[in-house]
């Protein structure tokens, strides 16, 4: 009889995988680190998610747009000429990686949406404050750093819980001094712990 | 004379166009400061040229005095398990002591796997296998060669594939020790087939 | 038997460039059954799991068609292609292979049954152990 090496763990697999932030599984997934949700939509505010690449911006936005939902706008890296795509203007829109938009059409983003008193959800890796401030919005600012101990434990606990064959049963579990090792690899980057916890996984089941 | 159904590779990025390109573009932006009376900038690029000449002082002796290696396989793929024999080769401007020399490749295998969120792509790589091995130089009328003798592991990595988003790589990297040597390295793609080892099947036999 | 399928592979170990066969069988339905049957599909498939998105491809299959009572009784033979990939478990990519068989059932969604196939390089069968997705 053979059988999957996952399933002799107790897991259905490696619940380590990259998640769709727009699927149902990224809000089962979601682990709260007590920011203030948004104002309610039309309140003439810019919420900003401040924080380097991997530190949760993007789940955050989704997870807000769930609660409350708006158009979403995403800036890519490229090609280039998408950064100059008008972003929409509603009582409450979502938007990702918006310190690429070039600074006249953030402008005019801003001075559109203090006029239309829009309330703006956005990511961004730097401090928009003062320019959102001159375009007449009033601003929020969450800055997102590396994670704790206790926060890296609940996201892969969670996971693990997601994962696992029978909720009563046996459950594969890491321990203590393999989280505080990821912690530490990971410099308290969500993204790349991860991908260091697929890994590790992956070496318990072979 | 190489045996039928030999492989020859060359490098994945010529070394001398590496460092030469580099130091070249050094000497023209000091060229074009001289000419147009930028003293300040034509002193600070000379400068350059001058510590990046002295640094790589090694490499250069060896882009004039040697060719870029090859690396002869025995055929289009490597086998997994069992011992196989590479032939690593240079030309020479000259005759050139090769005597008490040595060639060393690193064998190593890496897993890619490319997610998208949004119109992102990240690629989380991991190296799962790496090993070096190494062989005597021996002089010829033209240069030099080694007979070096690897072996893929039966229990690491897995064989060479590109599904797309997943892919499994091998690559060999090459230096040289000793006096009168090229004191660069260079690197080989190599493709692992799904197939054991003539030696390994005879142990399956027995 | 799930669905009324019954899917058997004679071995659930095969080499690149080999094939994996067996057997399905579904027994003769009632006559005032609901599930007219169209045909049976069998695929030998390959997919990946992990840190990257998923990689599946579909590499042989064979369709066979129904009886008027929707029962089957068929071996069949599926291809392995010699270029792989094997089966593996990595550090951030799994591949698995597994043979499906699908109903293929008139206005109603297709019943399915899936058993994992073991890929191993070739002359691999009893020697290559590890590293793959089964034990």
């Amino acid at each position: 009889m053979i059988f999957d090496r996952y399933e002799h763990v107790g897991l259905r697999h490696n619940p380590f995988a990259v998640v769709d932030h727009q699927s149902e599984l990224a809000e089962d997934l979601f682990v709260d680190r007590g920011l203030a949700p948004p104002p309610p939509p039309g309140s003439s505010t810019l919420v900003q998610l401040i924080g380097a690449k991997g530190m949760g911006k993007t789940t955050h936005v989704h997870h807000w747009r769930r609660a409350a939902p708006g158009p979403y706008h995403y800036v890519p890296f490229e090609p280039y000429r998408q950064r100059w795509s008008r972003p929409p203007i509603g009582p409450i829109v979502y938007a990702d990686e918006i310190d690429r938009m070039p600074h006249l059409v953030r402008s005019n983003w801003f001075r559109r949406a203090a006029a239309a008193r829009s309330t703006l959800v956005a990511g961004t890796h730097v401090d928009l404050e003062l320019q959102a401030q001159r375009s007449g919005l009033a601003v929020v600012a969450h800055h997102l750093g590396p994670v704790d101990h206790e926060t890296l434990a609940v996201m892969v606990d969670r996971r693990l819980c997601l994962a696992a064959l029978s909720p009563n049963g046996d459950r594969f579990a890491f321990s203590a001094v393999e989280l505080e090792q990821v912690l530490a690899r990971s410099r308290g980057v969500l993204r790349i712990a991860e991908g260091l916890c697929h890994e590790l996984l992956a070496e318990h089941v072979r | 004379m190489l045996p039928a159904g030999s492989v020859v590779l060359t490098p994945k990025v010529a070394g001398r166009f590496a460092s030469g390109g580099a130091l070249v573009a050094v000497a023209v932006a000091a060229a074009v400061a001289l000419v147009t009376g930028a003293w300040v900038v034509a002193g600070i690029a000379a400068a350059l040229l001058a510590s990046g000449c002295f640094l790589l002082r090694e490499t250069l002796v060896a882009m004039y005095r040697w060719s870029d290696p090859e690396l002869v396989l025995p055929g289009e793929a490597l086998a997994i398990g069992g011992a196989i024999d590479l032939l690593y080769r240079r030309r020479s401007r000259g005759l050139i002591d090769v005597s008490k020399s040595h060639v060393t490749c690193v064998l190593s295998c890496q897993e890619r796997a490319t997610y998208r969120q949004g119109t992102t792509s990240t690629t989380d790589t991991a190296d799962v296998f790496e090993h070096g091995y190494s062989g005597s130089a021996s002089g010829t009328p033209w240069g030099f060669e080694a007979y070096i003798s690897v072996e893929v592991p039966i229990d690491a990595g897995a064989p060479t594939f590109d599904l797309g988003n997943n892919e499994v790589r091998w690559r060999i990297e090459t230096s040289v020790d000793g006096t009168n040597m090229p004191a660069d390295s260079h690197s080989f793609d190599v493709t692992v087939a799904p197939v054991l080892a003539e030696q390994m099947r005879g142990v399956q036999d027995s | 038997m799930t669905y009324g399928i019954d899917l058997e592979l004679h071995e659930n170990v095969a080499e690149v460039g080999g094939r994996v066969s067996g057997e399905v069988r579904r027994p003769a339905q009632p006559a005032d059954s609901s599930d007219p049957v169209r045909a049976l599909r069998l695929t030998l498939y390959c997919k990946t799991s992990g840190r990257g998105d998923e990689d599946e491809f579909i590499a042989s299959k064979v369709e066979l068609p129904a009886a008027d009572d929707g029962a089957f009784y068929n071996r069949f033979e599926l291809v392995v292609p010699s270029a792989g990939p094997i089966s593996y478990d990595g550090r951030l990519i799994r591949v698995s292979w597994a043979v499906e068989a699908r109903l293929d059932v008139k206005l109603k969604r297709d019943l399915k049954v899936h058993k994992p196939v073991l890929v191993v390089p070739l002359g691999g069968v009893a020697v290559y152990d590890r590293p793959h997705p089964l034990q």
